[in-house]
């Protein structure tokens, strides 16, 4: 079964992802903050099939996540959407440059929007 | 113009809340009034190109005067404040050059922008759950719940949620709002519905926290009110709501009566009150520039709703204030509602 890792502070949140993930037939891991996903994806024996990151978190935010996770040899084919708070073009073009698949502000999508957004991004690798 | 109007004009530009200065071709500055000495300082004499960096300032002259064309720049961020400049065609040699103060309109603009940002994140998420628990639910486990009036419970946290989140849209439209561009639809009502539902809705809130939740109606009829609905229910709602939160034990009041024009709803409470240094905040547009502050402060308190309501209600005429608090015994907050003519 295909995983997928967020990285998101907010525990209800979490929850609700992790339903909606569950119900689509994934399995779900993730991390409250971004300090947290380095670490687990970085120990992780077998590593995501697809990330779920948070802009907004505590210790380390989801581009240095993002970055990490770009320049490890073993997490950088992993496709990798952004959630962001900030309908900024810069915020969204700022995860993009970086290499995540996908930007979406959390306002503007909920999380079912997210979820198909996430089960779209995995589809194309899948069929590569 | 006669001596006698040249000499009045003379003393309206000397006198004029915004700064007004003569420039040649090259900036050179000829003449200024006491408010462009206030802003910029004293320039007689100097290029103001030499002082004033932010942005080409001779270009702006040379523009002005050849194309004989006001030049407008719209901010230019100099010495710690932002300046708005027009650059006025006087004749052939010199311009005319308008200078005005915007640092405490950009101020509130940040701290607007600051405030939207905060409450776009703290309200949406809860209530994207909220929406997302109850579709899943409904999606997911329908078939697992057998009794119809759970389900039709569900329904209703869902119509609710998308409610709820179609009003917290119409709130982050900050520049809408806060410029008094969002719809208003006035009409004649009478306000005791409107305060009926509201406690209404309410009450499980008292019940389940073991306080009275009661609406002081007067006997006779009250007079009608002429504002938008929806927003009057909602400031009450609000008032009311906050009312509850904060009071622990005995109960909160409403009550209403019409003087001087105006319908007065008074939400009275037996909560925690509300420390005097911290009144000042209440209402407060958010001056403060430390997103730490209002991240970690206002939105947990009651500063966010209590601003919210401040806007909404001043756009229906009418005003919202606190008219007494005593920390551990209660508050008083009044609202304000125009009458019916």
């Amino acid at each position: 079964m295909a995983t997928i890792f967020m990285a998101e502070d907010d525990p209800l949140m979490v929850s609700i992802y992790s339903q909606i993930f569950k119900l689509d037939n994934f399995d779900f891991a993730m991390a409250a903050d971004g300090q947290e996903a380095v670490e687990k994806l970085a120990a992780m024996p077998v590593k995501p099939d697809l990330a779920v990151l948070d802009v907004m978190m505590p210790r380390k935010d989801g581009f240095e996540v993002l970055k990490f996770m770009k320049a490890d040899a073993t997490l950088k084919n992993i496709p990798v959407i952004i959630l962001t708070n900030l309908s900024s073009q810069e915020d969204l073009k700022k995860g993009l440059d970086l290499g995540a698949d996908a930007c979406l502000v959390k306002s503007q999508n909920s999380p079912e929007d997210i979820a198909a957004k996430a089960r779209e991004v995995y589809g194309k690798y899948h069929s590569k | 113009m006669n001596s006698e109007t040249e000499r009045f004009a003379s003393a309206a530009i000397a006198n004029a809340p915004f700064g007004f200065l003569i420039a040649g071709p090259d900036g050179a500055v000829l003449s200024q009034n006491r408010k462009s000495e206030e802003i910029l300082g004293s320039l007689i004499g100097k290029n103001m190109g030499s002082i004033v960096s932010a942005f080409d300032v001779a270009g702006s002259c040379r523009d002005c005067l050849a194309g004989q064309k006001t030049i407008e720049v719209k901010e230019a961020a100099w010495n710690g404040k932002y300046l708005k400049f027009f650059f006025v065609p006087a004749d052939g040699s010199a311009c005319t050059v308008i200078v005005e103060d915007i640092t405490e309109a950009k101020t509130v603009e940040k701290n607007r922008e600051q405030f939207f940002m905060v409450a776009s994140h703290d309200l949406r998420t809860p209530l994207a759950a909220i929406k997302a628990s109850a579709e899943l639910i409904m999606k997911a486990y329908s078939n697992d719940i057998q009794n119809e009036n759970a389900k039709k419970l569900i329904a209703n946290i869902d119509l609710a949620s998308v409610r709820l989140i179609k009003i917290v849209s119409d709130f982050l439209e900050a520049p809408r709002l806060e410029a008094g561009r969002i719809a208003v639809t006035k009409e004649r009502f009478d306000v005791a519905e409107t305060i009926r539902k509201a406690v209404g809705d309410l009450a499980i809130i008292a019940t389940n926290k073991g306080i009275s939740l009661s609406y002081d109606a007067p006997r006779d009829p009250l007079p009608a009110v002429f504002a938008d609905k929806e927003i009057v229910e909602q400031v009450i709602v609000n008032l009311i709501g906050n009312a509850l939160k904060f009071t622990f034990q005995g109960g909160v009041t409403v009550s209403s009566a019409a003087d001087d024009g105006m319908m007065r709803v008074r939400v009275t409470d037996t909560g925690v009150g509300i420390a005097e240094q911290d009144q000042q905040m209440l209402f407060g547009k958010f001056r403060q520039t430390d997103e730490n502050f209002i991240g970690r402060g206002i939105t947990q308190g009651s500063g966010l709703g209590l601003y919210i309501s401040e806007l909404l209600v001043g756009m229906i005429g009418g005003s919202v204030v606190l008219e007494k608090s005593d920390l551990g015994k209660g508050s008083t907050f009044v609202f304000a509602i125009p009458l019916a003519k």
